[in-house]
This record gives C-alpha cells, sequence and structure tokens, in this order.
C-alpha cells in the first residue's frame, strides 16, 4: 500500500531554530514613560531616600547590574549567549534604572569604561523622553544638559550618526534633539571629510533635524549661484545660528557641504577640494586621491568596477584615520600595498585584537607596554605585589561578532594590572599557548583552580582571575580552593576581572561568592568596579558617592574627548 | 546483513590517549588526544547539502578528500525548507555528489526543499540517535516524526510541537548554548567519551584535528547536551560520583597536594568506567564502502553505533549507549544487589 505523505503547506513564516535578534529601531525604541514613580530621591538636606525597602533593594539590583553590564555587555552575542538575548537583558536594565531615578543613571553614563553602546542607549533616553509627571530627578535640567553635551562629545562621530539615525526611526524631533544634531554635525572641525564619508547618514540627520520642507527649500536655495539676503537669512536660521565659528559660518565651505549633503548640485561648481574630487573620481579613479576609502571604494564599484580593489588603498592611504590604517592591514598586505598606521594612536585592545590575528611587532608591543602604564598609573589602586591568572582556554577567543575581543581584553587587562604592582607580579597562564612577545592563543580547559593556588603560594596582596567565568576541570573547582584557603587563613582579596557576560542572568557569570567581581570591556573600565565596592557596602552613600563623581560632568568642568578624533585624516582635518 | 569481523571499543579507540577530564554538572567529557590525525577525510562542513526530494539528502563534497558524514547528522535550515537528518553515516568521494535516500524529515508540517548551500549541522538530541540508527535502512521519511514529538512532549516543548525538532532546539537555545562554552576542545584532540552521571553514554572518534573541531559543537550542543539537561532537568543538578571533591586542607602547600589528589582520583574513577567497556566485544555488520573504505554498524549489549574503516585502522566511529543500558545502569544504581 502506497504510503500517504503527510507534509502539509506550512503557513507563514518558518520558525527558526534561533531567537532573531532585534533591529537598531527595536533596540533604540523608547517605552512610554507617562506615570513614573522614582524609587530614589533625595531630600532638602541632602540626604538619599528610598521609597521603601523593596524599591532600595531593587535599586541596589539595578545599580549592580548596570555596572557589570555597562562595562561589557554592547548587544553583541557572544560564546554563549545569542545577541537577542543580550540585547533584552540590556534593554531592561536601562529602563530600569531610568525609572528608579533620572538624575541616578544619567550619572551613571558618565563613568569611564562605559561602552559607547550604553552612551547612545542613554542619549536616546535622557533626550528623547522628557521629565514624566510626578518624577523628580538628583539633578536639574541644566545639569543633566550639561551631561548629554559631555557623553555627545565622547562619542566618534560614526556612533552619533548612527544614534540621530535612531532618532529618526523612533521620531525624537523634539527642540533638544534638533538642536543637538545640528550643533554636532555642523561643528566637528572636520566637516568636509565627514561630508564626503557620511553623506548618506548626514543627511538623514540634517533632515531629521530641519524638517522635510525647510531641507528641501534649503537645498532648492543652496543649489542657486546666488542668494539674496532673504535666502541669506533663512540659512542662517536654519544652519548658521547653530556653528559656533564666525568665519566658519559665512564661509562658502559650511554652504557647499550643506548642499552636497542634502543632495544638492551647486550651480557653480563645487570648490570645496573634497567633494570636487568626489565628483572627478567617477570619470578618473586617480582623481580621487585623498578620498575617505569607503567613498573611493563606493566609487571604483560603480564607476571602474574592473579597477582592482588594491587601487583604493593605494589612493587612499593619506586619507585614512588612524583606526582604518590599522583595519585595512590584512587587505594591504594581500594587494601588496603597504599602509603605514602609528600603533600609540590606537586603544590598547584594539593593539591586542590585531596583533593576535597579523602578529606582534616591536613597535605594537612598545605601544602596548607605554599604554598599559599610563592606563595603570590613572589607576586609584596600586599594591606591592599582584598575582594574576589569566584564563586562555578556548572559550576566550569570543564569537564570530567579535573574534580575538575577550582574549585581547583579557590580555590587555594582564598587562595593567601587572602594572599596578611596586614591587613584584606573579603571574600563571591558565589553558592556552604562550607566544612571543605578550600574546597567548586560545586553547584547552579551563584549568583555573592550580593556577590560582600557585600565584597566591607566592604571597600577593592581591590576586585578579581574568576569565569568562567558565571552568570546567571541572566547574565549582575554583570556589572550593578559594574556601579553603579563607579557612586556613589567607585572607588576601581576589577578583574576578570578566570581559563576558551571561545576559541571562543579567551579571558576570562568578567563579566564586567569595571573590569581588570586576566586569570590564576595556581596561580603563576597572574603576567602575570600586563603584560598585562602595554601593554594596553602603547603598545611599554609595549612591552620593556616584553623583559626587558625576559633579565635574554636571557643572561642566569636564569635557569629553573630541568627537570624531579617530575620524579624521592622519594629520588632521583639511 | 553481512557480518564482518568482531572488535572492542579498545580496537576504537586504538592511538589515542585519555586527556584530562572536563566536569560540569552532571556530565564529564574525557578528550582523547593522539598523534596520529588522518588528514585524507573531510569534515561535512566542506559540504554543499540540499534535499532532492523528500527523504533524500545531496552531499556535494567540494574537498579533494573523502568526507565522513557522522551518523545521525542533521541540518536545520532557516530557509522555508522541511530540516532533514541522516540516520546513518555516508562515505563522499572527493569532488563527488551523493544522495541519500534514507534520510529523515524531522519538520513535519513544515514544506519545501533544502537549496544547495552550506548549512550548519547538528547531531541529533541523544534520545533520538539510538531510534534513529534502528530505522536507518528503512525509506520513509516521515519514520522520525513520532520519535521527536516524544521528545518534544517529554522535554516539555510544547504539545503542538509534534514531529517539529526545530521546536525543541529553538525551546532550549540558551541552555544547548552553554554547552558549547563549558566543553572545549583541547590540544590535538580527535575523540572524547561522554559520561552523564559517572556513566559511559557516548564514544566519538574522528580521523584528524580539525575534523573534530567541526564536528565537537554539534555533538555537546545538540546530541550530548541536550541529554545532560534533560536529566537535570528530571533529576536535578547532581554532582557525579566520578567527580571527587576536595578534602580539606590546611595551607598552601597542602591544598596544592589536595588538588593533586582529587585529580588522580578523578582519573582513577573514571578510568575504572572506562575501562570495563573497553573489551566489550561488539558484533559488527558491514553496511557500505567507497574504495577501501567502509562503514560498519557495531552493536553489544549496551552501545549501538557506527565506524568507518580502513582495512584495520577505526577512522571513525561513534557509540552511543542504549537506553535500556541506560536504565539499567539507573536502576542497579538506585537499587543495591540482594545480600544477606
Amino acid at each position: 500500500m502506497p504510503k500517504k505523505m503527510s507534509i502539509k503547506k506550512a503557513a507563514g513564516t518558518k520558525a527558526k531554530p534561533t531567537q532573531p535578534a532585534m533591529s537598531p529601531k527595536e533596540m533604540f525604541a523608547l517605552v512610554k514613560r507617562d506615570d513614573v514613580q522614582p524609587s530614589v530621591g533625595m531630600t532638602r538636606a541632602g540626604e538619599i531616600q528610598f521609597q521603601n525597602d523593596k524599591a532600595m533593594q531593587k535599586v541596589k539590583k539595578s545599580l549592580l547590574s548596570f555596572i557589570e553590564m555597562a562595562g561589557t555587555a554592547s548587544g553583541q552575542s557572544t560564546y554563549y549567549d545569542s545577541k537577542a538575548g543580550q540585547q533584552k537583558a540590556v534593554i531592561q536594565l536601562h529602563d530600569s534604572l531610568l525609572d528608579a531615578n533620572r538624575g541616578l543613571y544619567a550619572a551613571m553614563l558618565t563613568f569611564p569604561g562605559v561602552n559607547d553602546v550604553h552612551k547612545q542607549l542613554g542619549i536616546m533616553r535622557l533626550v528623547g523622553s522628557g521629565i514624566g509627571k510626578g518624577e523628580c530627578s538628583l539633578m536639574t535640567p541644566e545639569q543633566e544638559n550639561r551631561l548629554v553635551g559631555f557623553l555627545i562629545e565622547s562619542l566618534p562621530i560614526h556612533r552619533l550618526l548612527k544614534l540621530f539615525g535612531h532618532m529618526r526611526d523612533n521620531r525624537v524631533n523634539n527642540s533638544r534633539a534638533r538642536k543637538i544634531i545640528l550643533t554636532t554635525v555642523l561643528n566637528g572641525g572636520s566637516l568636509e571629510f565627514w561630508s564626503v564619508k557620511y553623506r548618506h547618514k548626514m543627511r538623514t540627520a540634517l533632515v531629521h533635524a530641519l524638517g522635510r520642507g525647510r531641507a528641501s527649500a534649503l537645498r532648492a536655495i543652496l543649489s542657486k549661484s546666488n542668494m539674496d539676503e532673504k535666502e541669506l537669512a533663512f540659512f542662517d536660521s536654519a544652519v548658521g545660528q547653530f556653528v559656533r565659528d564666525p568665519v566658519m559660518r559665512k564661509s562658502a565651505v559650511l554652504k557647499e557641504c550643506v548642499c552636497f549633503v542634502l543632495g544638492g548640485a551647486s550651480a557653480s561648481g563645487y570648490t570645496v577640494d573634497l567633494i570636487r574630487r568626489y565628483y572627478d573620481a567617477r570619470g578618473s579613479l586617480d582623481s580621487g586621491q585623498g578620498l575617505p576609502r569607503e567613498t573611493l571604494e563606493g566609487i571604483r564599484a560603480t564607476y571602474h568596477k574592473e579597477t582592482p580593489k588594491g587601487k583604493v588603498l593605494e589612493l587612499a592611504k593619506t586619507a585614512m584615520s588612524e583606526g582604518d590604517r590599522m583595519r585595512v592591514q590584512k587587505a594591504a598586505k594581500e594587494a601588496g600595498i603597504e599602509v603605514e598606521f602609528d600603533p600609540t594612536k590606537q586603544d590598547i585592545v584594539s593593539l591586542f585584537v590585531y596583533a593576535l590575528e597579523m602578529g606582534m611587532t616591536d613597535a605594537i608591543r612598545e605601544a602596548i607596554f607605554k599604554k598599559a602604564a599610563d592606563i595603570a598609573r590613572s589607576l586609584p589602586m596600586s599594591y606591592n605585589r599582584v598575582g594574576i591568572v589569566l584564563d586562555a582556554s578556548m572559550s576566550m577567543f569570543g564569537s564570530k561578532e567579535a573574534k580575538r575581543r575577550p582574549l585581547a581584553i583579557a590580555l590587555a587587562m594582564r598587562e595593567v594590572l601587572g602594572r599596578m604592582s611596586r614591587d613584584a607580579t606573579y603571574e600563571k597562564v591558565a589553558g592556552g599557548a604562550e607566544a612571543s612577545g605578550c600574546l597567548v592563543y586560545p586553547q584547552g580547559d579551563t584549568s583555573l583552580a592550580e593556577a590560582l593556588v600557585e600565584v597566591v603560594e607566592k604571597e600577593p596582596d592581591a590576586v585578579f582571575i581574568i576569565t569568562d567565568g567558565y571552568e570546567n576541570a571541572p566547574a565549582g573547582r575554583v570556589n572550593e580552593v578559594v574556601k579553603a584557603m579563607r579557612g586556613f587563613g589567607v585572607s588576601t582579596p581576589m577578583y574576578q576581572v570578566t570581559s563576558v557576560i551571561d545576559a541571562g542572568a543579567g551579571s558576570v557569570r562568578s567563579l566564586s561568592d567569595e571573590m569581588i567581581p570586576m566586569p570590564v570591556s576595556r581596561p580603563a573600565g576597572i574603576g567602575l568596579a570600586m563603584v560598585r565596592a562602595a554601593l554594596e557596602a553602603d547603598l545611599p552613600q554609595g549612591i552620593k558617592a556616584l553623583i559626587g563623581l558625576a559633579k565635574p560632568v554636571i557643572e561642566g568642568k569636564k569635557g569629553g574627548q573630541p568627537h570624531g578624533s579617530g575620524d579624521v585624516p592622519k594629520g588632521g582635518s583639511k | 546483513m553481512k557480518v564482518t569481523e568482531n572488535m572492542t571499543v579498545a580496537d576504537m579507540l586504538r592511538g589515542c590517549t585519555a586527556g584530562r577530564v572536563q566536569s560540569v554538572g552532571c556530565m564529564q567529557v574525557i578528550p582523547l588526544v593522539s598523534d596520529i590525525s588522518d588528514d585524507r577525510f573531510s569534515a561535512p562542513d566542506d559540504a554543499e547539502v540540499s534535499t532532492k526530494e523528500y527523504g533524500t539528502l545531496v552531499f556535494k563534497n567540494t574537498s579533494d578528500k573523502t568526507m565522513i558524514i557522522p551518523p545521525q547528522t542533521a541540518y536545520v535550515v532557516s530557509q522555508m525548507a522541511q530540516d532533514h537528518a541522516l540516520p546513518h553515516a555516508g562515505l563522499v568521494k572527493a569532488k563527488t555528489m551523493k544522495a541519500y535516500k534514507t534520510a529523515v524529515c524531522i519538520q513535519q508540517t513544515q514544506a519545501g526543499l533544502i537549496s544547495s548551500g552550506k548549512h550548519q549541522m547538528v547531531i541529533l538530541p541523544f534520545v533520538l540517535r539510538e531510534h534513529a540508527h534502528t530505522l536507518r535502512k528503512e525509506v520513509d521519511f516521515r519514520r522520525l516524526w513520532g520519535a521527536i514529538g516524544k521528545l518534544n512532549s517529554e522535554a516539555g516543548v510544547s504539545e503542538a510541537s509534534g514531529g517539529h525538532l526545530d521546536a525543541f532546539l529553538k525551546h532550549f537555545e540558551k541552555e544547548l548554548n552553554a554547552f558549547v562554552a563549558e566543553f572545549e576542545p583541547v590540544n590535538k584532540q580527535v575523540g572524547a567519551i561522554i559520561m552523564i552521571n559517572g556513566r559511559v553514554v557516548g564514544i566519538e572518534r574522528t580521523p584528524n584535528y580539525s575534523y573534530w573541531k567541526v564536528v565537537w559543537p554539534a555533538l555537546i550542543r545538540e546530541c550530548y547536551g541536550s541529554l545532560a539537561m534533560m536529566t537535570e532537568n528530571k533529576a536535578g543538578a547532581k554532582v557525579p560520583e566520578t567527580r571527587v571533591p576536595l578534602r580539606k586542607a590546611s595551607s598552601v602547600a597542602d591544598l596544592k597536594a589536595a588538588l593533586a589528589e582529587a585529580t588522580e582520583s578523578e582519573r582513577v574513577k573514571t578510568a575504572e568506567v572506562v575501562n570495563r567497556l573497553l573489551h566489550v566485544t561488539m558484533v559488527g555488520e558491514s553496511e557500505s564502502s567507497e574504495a577501501d573504505i567502509r562503514v560498519d554498524s557495531v552493536a553489544s549489549e549496551g552501545f549501538v553505533g557506527q565506524v568507518v574503516k580502513d582495512g584495520p585502522a577505526v577512522v571513525y566511529g561513534s557509540l552511543i549507549a542504549k537506553q535500556e543500558q541506560l536504565k539499567k545502569d539507573e536502576w542497579e544504581s538506585k537499587a543495591k544487589p540482594f545480600a544477606m
């Protein structure tokens, strides 16, 4: 008897085996906050007050989790967690802390070690949602404004432009948002370069800030060869008033760049060098020398398909930012082109990521050592003798999205922590294969316990275990060892430095409750761990200390790193 | 049935030595390391996989080596297509294409065929593997649906999931992913002995180092990870008897000694369990061949699986504990022998 086929045509889309990651729009979407009851506030006498005990516990949990996440999770997948899981956990924490107290939330975003994704999410929330009905904040609106300005300045331009895109997607276009967008885009000091490099993202930002009608009118008048007085006044009120430099405000560069970004065609032809090259390169790729690499590659792929990609590297190498120069090393090597980069201009983690892939050089090693020493000097703690255990097992390799990054952070931490000792550093690598210089390649199982005991035997003042929190030789052995040591009187402080987060638990995966967790995504972020300790010891005092730490920012005494510093051609903007 | 020469687990693992035991929760993994890495064979990541019709899996070997497809290899794809599995091992010669009509559908109500491409492989969950092995020679694409439905129902995945393996994998995605990080490949690894609650549930051996790295995530996540997860969900997370706790120590030096003792004691305990299996005779049955390379099925009272042999050399082997044996072990561990 023939068998009957029973496969039915499925309705709708097929369920995939993995949870889909959120779109950027979803990730940056704002929750309606009409009736917020902050769980923490400040009395007139300046004392921290909680709604009730339950609220206090909730705030404490949120703050501690936020500190752990702010230094590590970036919404990317890890070796163990899906992207969707990470994203959900990140968003929940931001919303819960914002609801607890807006000012406290804002203050948390200013600490060194908070990564860019969290700053973007924070700016989105602070700018996109006004103070709710009945909501109080530990900061005045003026202080919050200064703080937002600080955050904006600390972000690189490509992240800011992405953030402005998210603002457009989520319809955040209040006057504060519009002002932030226009002052940021028009005052970066590299307007010409940004205009050709980020033309579409800049257009999105400008059109969102100006409104479609104004942007369209502006494009029309800027495309004319001459503007009359009325049109000049319109230009000044729409754009000029947001430009701080009075010379730039009246310049042709500003007008041409805005016209170019908005998609206008200058009737008298462009005089700005990079924009001219942009158009000339369509005819001859060689004319585009000095244009950003991505722009030139776009022109090559459209107008000069037969030209090899390596030609773009050759033409663009003088215009590359230092970060770009390092990123293209592999492609340049394959194309047989020499692109020099200055390791001293890179951050220590990027140098390790690069060296793990491309190999270590004397110049990179020297730069790493200097940067590690600088970071160690900036930290508010030092020891006579430091013990370090480095987990170099296979899982430290990282995910497809963040290949080699957990290990690179771990190696950077090792260099920094090693320089926090005045006398000696005792170090043990668990798993992995030690390579020449300061590199270790991940390999093998995670046998941390033996390494820990060997380091403690040298009697250091503090021990740092740099690990992802997973052990298998066997699991739980580190906890047994630490408890045994405490049992016979070893009181050495032990810290677990972790660069990977378990999104499900909202916290770092802990090897032992006897160890102090220190989640980090970059070495400078270790300072956050100190804040965590203060909050754990005394929550109200810890919160006051937090606000105190943010004081230089909210009082306008501390500025961020100028954005885009890593995204201008070598030798500065033209 | 063509009976070939019998063999033992020791024969299958010749050339390997045991690495350090990795232990998390109820699961333990003994890495099998070897100086022999037979690079004449490629892993399924070099295959372009498709389905020609329901129940027919096609492998296009793009490498210049003979490809060994592990038994119970499955493809759970994101295309609008019926996911498929191969219930037995496969051999595909270099630069050739081979279609297996003995494949099974593992996504009951999904229509559509898998278009050719490189798809990520999984290995069927442990509890499905014996069933798939038993039915490996039949030609009926529906034959695993009942077992998948039972798995879903026992694991607490929605009743409506039926014969949808994707529903199981989606439901436990996070739990299963964790196993990949918890059990890490070591240097020169070609295989592993997998234990749950102190009992051997699987023995895997592959031809070379890179082959192992390709199949290990699928073995540890979907196959053995799912068994460990279901065992812990059923009986709670218990540490097996083969995992030895540290004794009390009085100083750092004493602690070092205690650590060494615990590690050695664990090694001895797990070795005792493994050694009991090494010389049990397994009956062989010849299944298929490509030139001199042969696929045999093997079975003993407690284990069943397939090996790929090149003359006397076992280049690939995958053995799993029979469900009956696991039940028997469980009963015997609970109920001690009667004595007066």
